[in-house]
């Protein structure tokens, strides 16, 4: 295996255990920020095309950066 | 060689999985985040904060693959109990994209890992390989399939011989 993927193994392990330390953030903050809350499968939502529309919608958001 | 052989010792046993307190492990709990939505919510404003992003920007910048970045994180949330494996293939797409727009706007060069590569990769080769020698193992098997047939066919013939067998009068 590459060092830099074991280095990206112990990297990732740090990041997830400071994620969930991290206070909550608002929902509304980052590129799906949003102020309802997300529809899911439990709300008759289909889950393939949730996903899809957030795929979609970031990489809208991306074009307005480059 | 020995490098091999001390890496090989170094693997798990099979079956030490096992050998834990039951539930002791967070993969062995009920997930913190039940959808792919609520995941969601936890990693796109964590992984939307470029100070949290900062390690991982790095290790895209020093070549590993976007796709491998982005496995990484959902199984390491699978083992650190937030969500469960299923909603952690779902989530990954949407992973991917968010650090491709946070290696964009970090402006750094990387690879995504769904490039066409010239070099064919090993399970081409070995299909290559398998595609090329299936003419010899057609021909044994075939010559195998007349061995038995034959063998069949000789059983079928013989004539009970034993004490009790009712003989042809």
């Amino acid at each position: 295996m590459s060092s830099h993927i074991i280095k990206a193994m112990g990297s990732t392990d740090y990041i997830i255990k400071n994620m969930q330390n991290k206070a909550d953030i608002a929902p509304t903050a980052g590129l799906l920020g949003r102020k309802q809350p997300r529809k899911s499968s439990r709300d008759g939502e289909n889950t393939q095309s949730n996903i899809a529309s957030y795929v979609k919608q970031i990489r809208e958001v991306r074009k307005t950066y480059a | 060689m020995p490098e091999d052989n001390a890496k090989f010792l170094d693997a798990p046993i099979p079956g030490q999985s096992l050998t834990t307190e039951p539930r002791s492990r967070p993969w062995e709990q009920p997930p913190k985040y039940n959808t792919s939505e609520e995941a969601l919510d936890f990693y796109v404003p964590r992984l939307s904060d470029p100070e949290l992003m900062e390690p991982m920007v790095n290790s895209m910048e020093e070549g590993t693959t976007v796709v491998a970045v982005a496995d990484l994180i959902q199984s390491t949330g699978v083992m650190q109990g937030l969500h469960t494996l299923d909603v952690g293939l779902l989530i990954s797409p949407v992973l991917v994209e968010l650090l491709i727009t946070q290696a964009d706007v970090a402006g750094i060069k990387y690879t995504v890992g769904n490039e066409p590569d010239d070099i064919p990769s090993e399970g081409m080769l070995r299909k290559a390989r398998g595609a090329a020698s299936e003419g010899f193992f057609d021909e044994s098997v075939e010559e195998q399939e007349e061995i038995v047939e034959d063998a069949h066919e000789e059983a079928l013939e013989m004539q009970p011989e034993g004490l009790m067998s009712r003989r042809e009068v």
